[in-house]
């Protein structure tokens, strides 16, 4: 017997796995799934009983709730399908199932990065596509939105976006970073810090992961803001912070390499992050005690 | 050439031993500072525990009986000494020897599935695990497999884990007080499904403050106290060392001595060679009052 990694006790543990997180989670899946049908039902609804018209939830409106959902998802769903793992009587029987630490590790990421967000968001959007086209007033739907999705979520003011013909280095750098496909390592990053939020902390899961998240970005902005200070000298310096900086102030910084390749640096970044949480992952997996 | 045949059949039949029994040696765990000698749970536990037994865990409160099981089961990490089963340390939890193993602990899991679907789903990763088995004792300890777990009882619910452990038919189970939480009639019913739906080789190890529940099936008995092993012997043994008087008015010389219903049951040292019946409620209070005495006599006993 293979004590490492054996592929049909793998895909047996997957398919238990998808069923215990199915009986524990699956109610609250579906219901995440399909918020934005609620919320458009609820728009609507409410609208017509009000003003007496049909009002169809804009794109902005019904990006925010998709965000909040996910988020919803992201942070509850592994303290719900894994957070038993750290108490006594759940936990036992959990390490007590003949499969290898591996196995149990990659059948707990693969579910919570991959297989519960795909299908409840593939769920949400696919009801979100169904509401724009029986609606055409919903305008675009979350997919069709694409590049769209990110620039309102980034907040990009309409002035900034009219002015950047004199800015071409910033064009550049805001038409890598609204690729939707760059925030991939990210949604997988906040889905394993929430994994390790729950099978590391006992009580109150969610809110110390939250902790912990805020506490390392205050440490990471620590380290990473000297680092960008030495590197532009000139144009960030704390005695020139008042100055308005020029155009051609502004395409020297973000000419430099380090934000022509903001999205490479940000994509290693997060891989080494996630790489870090799926170790953290797995060495608790390993280690754990009853 | 003599000598390697001799070799061989030496390294053959002792590595076959070791590999079917439980082996602790030296073993020690605290929970506390492991500089501070006082705080340990075990200290210098040495046993082997052979197959076909089914040995009963007796001791006071804390005297660290869970933490043994644990520690056989691989829930924990010795700290000092070592535990090998079937050759194998617990602790790296490797899937062919959990395989081998169930572990029942004192308070167990209710989980938002029906109990046979929760068989179902856990059971396949159990080699020997039998469906029919778990739902013979399931029957026979008339509790319904269709209901959710998470809305039975304790009692029910520990009877749906006894089903599921039985069925998993593993070598080596280990059942922390598995009679609390039973009503009356399911104490019988336990000892039935457990004499029928072992293994014959299995090794069986029951951690219990029950002992009437358990006394006619546990054989051999292991008493622990504060950091030793008082007492490891099988009843044979005791008996042979120790005669339990059940008819007459105890003397001096009784060891211990305390009324039942109707009669009173008096412990002695067995210098007649007299047959008797253990009492293991009279046992344990025997060796906790002579402890000493209990020792010199069956490590005596061990070493001839």
């Amino acid at each position: 017997m293979n004590d490492i990694f054996n592929i049909r006790r793998f895909g047996r543990y997957l398919l238990s796995d998808i069923k215990n997180c199915a009986a524990g989670y699956g109610l609250s899946m579906a219901l995440i799934s399909l918020t934005g049908l609620i919320a458009y039902i609820i728009t609507a609804g409410m609208s017509l009983i009000i003003t007496g018209t049909w009002a169809s939830p804009e794109l902005e409106f019904r990006i925010a709730i998709f965000l909040v959902a996910g988020l919803v998802l992201f942070t509850s769903m592994p303290a719900k399908c894994y957070g038993g793992i750290t108490e006594k009587r759940k936990g036992t029987s959990w390490l007590m199932v003949p499969v290898s630490a591996t196995e149990k590790f990659l059948s707990m990421v693969i579910m919570t990065v991959f297989i519960v967000p795909l299908i409840t968001g593939g769920v949400y959007l696919a009801a979100d596509a169904v509401i724009c086209t029986i609606d055409p007033a919903c305008g675009k739907s979350l997919i069709g939105a694409g590049s769209e999705f990110i620039e309102t979520l980034m907040g990009i003011p309409e002035e900034v976006k009219n002015e950047l013909s004199s800015l071409p280095a910033l064009k550049d750098i805001i038409t890598q970073m609204t690729n939707p496909l760059l925030y991939i390592d990210d949604i997988i990053m906040v889905s394993l810090s929430f994994l390790l939020g729950a099978v590391c902390f006992k009580k109150a899961k969610t809110a110390k992961t939250f902790l912990a998240i805020i506490v390392f970005s205050i440490a990471m902005g620590f380290i990473a803001t000297p680092i960008i200070r030495s590197m532009f000298p000139d144009l960030i310096n704390p005695a020139n912070i008042n100055m308005m900086m020029t155009d051609a102030d502004l395409n020297t910084l973000f000419d430099s390499w380090l934000f022509r390749n903001a999205a490479l640096i940000d994509t290693i970044n997060d891989t080494i992050i996630n790489l870090a949480l799926m170790a953290g992952i797995f060495l608790r997996i390993r280690t754990l005690k009853h | 050439m003599k000598n390697v045949i001799t070799f061989a059949v030496y390294y053959f039949t002792n590595t076959q031993n070791e590999r079917n029994m439980i082996s602790i040696e030296n073993l020690g765990f605290t929970y506390g500072d492991r500089r501070s000698q006082d705080k340990y749970v075990l200290k210098n536990i040495s046993m082997t525990l052979e197959e076909g037994r089914i040995y009963g865990l007796l001791g006071e409160n804390g005297v660290g009986k869970t933490t043994l099981l644990t520690l056989l089961c691989g829930l924990k990490k010795p700290q000092e000494g070592s535990i090998l089963i079937d050759g194998k340390t617990p602790y790296d939890r490797k899937p062919s020897l959990l395989s081998e193993i169930y572990y029942l602990g004192d308070d167990v899991a209710a989980f938002n599935m029906k109990a046979i679907d929760y068989a179902a789903n856990n059971g396949r990763f159990w080699e020997g695990f039998c469906m029919d088995t778990f739902k013979e004792v399931m029957e026979i300890f008339d509790n319904d497999m269709e209901r959710k777990m998470n809305h039975m009882s304790f009692g029910q619910l520990k009877k749906t884990h006894i089903a599921f452990a039985l069925a998993c038919r593993s070598k080596y189970l280990f059942l922390d007080e598995p009679t609390n939480g039973l009503d009356i009639p399911s104490k019988a019913q336990f000892r039935k499904a457990v004499t029928r739906y072992t293994r014959e080789d299995s090794v069986i190890l029951i951690s219990t403050h029950q002992v009437r529940d358990l006394e006619n099936i546990i054989d051999p008995i292991i008493i622990l106290d504060k950091q030793e092993v008082l007492l490891n012997a099988t009843v044979d043994e005791i008996t042979e060392k120790l005669y339990f008087d059940y008819t007459s008015i105890p003397t001096e010389d009784a060891l211990y001595s305390e009324m039942v219903p109707g009669s009173n049951v008096s412990v002695y040292i067995n210098n007649a060679c007299g047959e008797s019946k253990v009492s293991i409620e009279a046992l344990f209070n025997t060796v906790q009052n002579h402890k000493a005495l209990i020792k010199s006599i069956f490590n005596k006993s061990t070493n001839e």
